[in-house]
């Protein structure tokens, strides 16, 4: 039994009866009594109370677009000072104490670390809080913790200041200072002007963050409640004149009754759509535009009223100029085009089907559809592969291969290296003549030989790498593969045998070898591999079996250069598991980690930690810094060796 | 680049400007509080389209129309009551369908055509009841049976009734 269609039917007899009356009174005179009248028309302007009560309170819905525009967000080092911490220390603590347990260890190691302390001194310092100057942050590590002066438990109270969250803010400030980590002031993302207006008014989020189209949206059709309440409209109309006796008042609920029925439509037209897009140039350099057109057809043999539309960019990717969204209406066959720019970087990227929202021309009901291109038009990025530009100091071992790394065996080479006795058939060239005149005695120079390494570069391609200090800036990760592919370059035109594997990936792997084809190869591989994917979130690493599987690949002579930013321990261990394995490890960090926020200056002590540690167990680590280019930062670390 | 913006789109914005300034001239000409009234939706139009405010803008709809009924009790012509009721539906139309357009494509997107359409049935509609309204009237010049009224208030009544269960399901 559908009531929705007897009460509409009834409406509509009621209606012409009505007007009927209106042309000819007396041929439907009922007879109703004045006060009657009186009645309904109060029960009109209630029923328009009621209706409007309805609006307010009824949801408007709407399809939510994403903002593929946008390059992909990408998370700070320091987002949660529990995942921070837990990078640190992985004992299971009770869980109403994890946190304060392990800023105790913290604050104990970097006092041991950085004062010069015992264990056992740094434990009684952080115990009696004689440890910083802070007394928020002393009082925060205490044993007795919760004792707070009744005088600041109060002004808590008053301020509305989470004691808590106050206290690990002093407190990881206190320790940042401990290890000589610069704390910068933290900076507020608020909006100015009209926007921060709009904002703290609406509240509502702008958009949906990156969230790309899906083929299957859910809910695919939805009604959209823009008419909700247009009711009120005839029922004041109609109450107010009946009411006040006035027919002009009376009929202006003509043109309500001829709204709420138009709204009543609420079947959303088919999407009978197709879209074509281009790209040019569709292998761009990095940094290069490229020029998106796309045109969406009207297929089928009806209008469509009311079509809106986000194309789907790849993630990577982000609009340089112009907009990929179109509102339009489309008439059977028409078709409408929309132009934007789009700026390319590394990596293969497909474009992901497009968002498209059709809605009735009364805009009562909308449907909601993923639309991908029949013809796919990916846009590929291989970047030229370019040196450093600095010496790339490799660390000393010794292969039969010429090349430059220093050994500590004299023989064939430029450097100086020993003199030994004259033996026969040494070339003449080799003799030291100078000492000959001198002492009479026949010497043969030698020199140090130089030799090929063979050397895998490791990227880091951990969850805990795809950070980077903008929110929608470069992540570790990708630092980190530029890193490496412009060691890459350096290392094989100084004749070192170079292969490439990623960490966790076990299909990315490039074994070590020479030559331009081999170059070739890593150049694609850099610039495409799916697992070096830009703006890809990656999964967090195992990495212990891969190591495994690493091991087995590895050539026993070769030596490891790992680019990873360390912000996780388990990458560390890595290092030092290869290193302990007999492969002579150099790891080239560069630094994602800012001192603006708590969470991240932690992350930064952490990080600071590692690469201390790594560093006391003979690694030698490139701490490249996010501002710096790579050849700075390798000029840097090796004045720091040659120290 | 930011984000995009994400405020009312241009067209409807305008659109919805000149729709609520013809309200407020219908209703406002022949009344002073109605002028009053209307100048209020006006403004709370603009500031909804400003704030990108749903309530606001529907407030600001309604109190255009409540102008329109306040003119009508106070003896405007029907033209003008006619006129002043589509244009405060279309005035609110147009400002809530700018603003959904602005949030789900941007400003910066092109969206004329999609909009003239829209607002084309909207305003179509609207013409077409007020020459039924303006018809009926003539029809029955001067005679004020008590029946008719009745009748099309249970024929509302019904009607959004009908709207009712349709939007609870």
């Amino acid at each position: 039994m559908n009531w929705g269609r007897t009460l509409a039917a009834v409406g509509l007899l009621a209606f012409v009866i009505g007007l009927g009356a209106l042309v000819a009174p007396g041929a439907f005179a009922l007879g109703i009594d004045r006060y009657a009248v009186i009645v309904l028309g109060l029960l009109a302007l209630g029923q328009t109370l009621r209706v409007v009560q309805a609006r307010r309170n009824g949801p408007r819905r709407r399809a939510e677009t994403a903002t593929p525009e946008l390059p992909p967000s990408v998370a700070s080092p320091g987002d949660d000072i529990n995942t921070v911490l837990g990078t640190f220390d992985r004992t299971r603590h009770r869980a109403s104490e994890r946190t304060w347990t392990q800023l105790r260890d913290v604050a104990i190691a970097a006092l041991g670390r950085y004062d010069g302390l015992s264990d056992a001194a740094a434990r009684e310092q952080v115990d009696r809080g004689t440890w910083t100057d802070d007394p928020v942050a002393a009082a925060f590590l205490e044993e007795d913790a919760d004792r707070a002066p009744i005088g600041r438990r109060l002004r808590r109270r008053l301020t509305g200041a989470s004691p808590y969250s106050e206290g690990i803010e002093h407190t990881v400030a206190a320790i940042a200072a401990v290890a000589g980590v610069p704390v910068e002031e933290r900076e507020t993302r608020r909006f100015g002007g009209l926007g921060g207006l709009r904002q703290s008014l609406s509240g509502r989020d702008a958009g949906v963050d990156r969230a790309t189209a899906v083929d299957d949206p859910d809910p695919r059709v939805r009604l959209t409640e823009h008419w909700h309440g247009i009711g009120a409209v005839a029922l004041a109309a109609i109450g107010t004149g009946v009411l006040a006796e006035q027919a002009a008042v009376l009929l202006v609920g003509v043109v309500g009754i001829a709204y709420a029925a138009y709204a009543r439509s609420a079947t959303p037209p088919e999407p009978t759509l197709t879209i074509e897009r281009t790209v040019e140039p569709a292998d761009p350099d990095p940094g290069e535009t490229v020029a998106v057109s796309l045109t969406v057809t009207n297929d089928g043999d009806r209008l469509l009223p009311d079509v809106r539309l986000v194309d789907g960019i790849p993630r990577a990717l982000s609009v340089v100029d112009g907009t990929p969204r179109l509102g339009t209406a489309l008439r059977p066959g028409a078709s409408a085009t929309v132009t934007y720019a789009i700026e390319a970087q590394r990596g293969r990227h497909e474009f992901g089907p497009a968002q498209v929202v059709v809605r009735n021309l009364v805009g009562t009901a909308e449907r909601e559809v993923g639309l991908a291109a029949e013809t796919e038009t990916p846009v590929t990025c291989v970047p030229a592969l370019a040196p450093v530009g600095e010496p790339l100091t490799l660390r000393s071992q010794p292969t039969q291969y010429t090349g430059q790394v220093d050994t500590t065996s004299g023989g064939e080479g430029v450097e100086f290296f020993a003199t030994r006795e004259y033996r026969s058939g040494d070339p003449m060239a080799r003799i030291d003549w100078n000492r000959h005149a001198r002492t009479g005695d026949l010497a043969t120079l030698e020199f140090r030989e130089e030799r090929a390494a063979t050397v895998v570069l490791v990227i880091d391609r951990d969850e805990t790498a795809a950070v980077g200090p903008e929110p929608r800036g470069e992540t570790a990760i990708q630092r980190s593969v530029d890193g490496a592919s412009r060691a890459f370059t350096t290392l094989l035109a100084d004749g070192n045998r170079v292969g490439i594997a990623a960490l966790g990936a076990t299909d990315c792997w490039l074994p070590p070898g020479a030559g331009d084809a081999h170059q070739a190869k890593a150049q694609e591989l850099l610039a495409t591999h799916p697992a070096l994917a830009p703006g890809e979130r990656p999964d967090t690493v195992l990495p212990f079996g891969w190591l495994a599987q690493l091991r087995s690949q590895l050539p026993g002579d070769a030596q490891v250069v790992l680019f990873s930013p360390l912000c996780s321990g388990a990458v560390a261990q890595v290092a030092r598991q290869l290193d302990a394995y007999g492969h002579l490890v150099t790891v080239v960090s560069p630094d994602p980690t800012t001192g603006d926020t708590a969470p991240s200056q932690l992350a930064s002590v952490l990080r600071r930690f590692r690469v201390a540690d790594l560093r006391a167990a003979g690694i030698p680590v490139v701490d490249w810094p996010w501002d710096d280019e790579l050849p700075v930062a390798l000029a840097r670390s090796t004045r720091r060796w040659s120290r | 680049m930011t984000g995009i913006d994400r405020s009312p789109t241009r067209p409807g914005s305008v659109v919805a400007a000149v729709a609520a300034l013809i309200g407020l001239v219908a209703s406002g000409a022949f009344s002073w509080p109605a002028l009053g009234i209307a100048t209020a939706g006006v403004a709370l139009l603009g500031v909804g389209l400003t704030l990108v405010r749903h309530d606001a803008v529907t407030v600001g709809g309604g109190l255009l129309f409540v102008a329109v009924l306040v003119a009508g009790l106070q003896n405007a012509p029907l033209v003008a009551l006619l006129f002043g009721a589509v244009a405060s539906v279309v005035a609110w139309d147009s400002a809530g369908t700018a603003i959904d357009l602005g949030a789900q494509l941007g400003r910066a997107a092109p969206t004329l055509r999609l909009e003239l359409a829209h607002t084309a049935g909207t305003v179509l509609v609207g013409a077409i009841a007020a020459g039924v309204g303006w018809a009926i009237y003539q029809l029955s010049l001067g005679a004020r049976p008590l029946t008719a009224p009745v009748l099309l208030l249970v024929a509302v009544l019904a009607i959004t009734g009908a709207l009712a269960v349709r939007s609870e399901r």
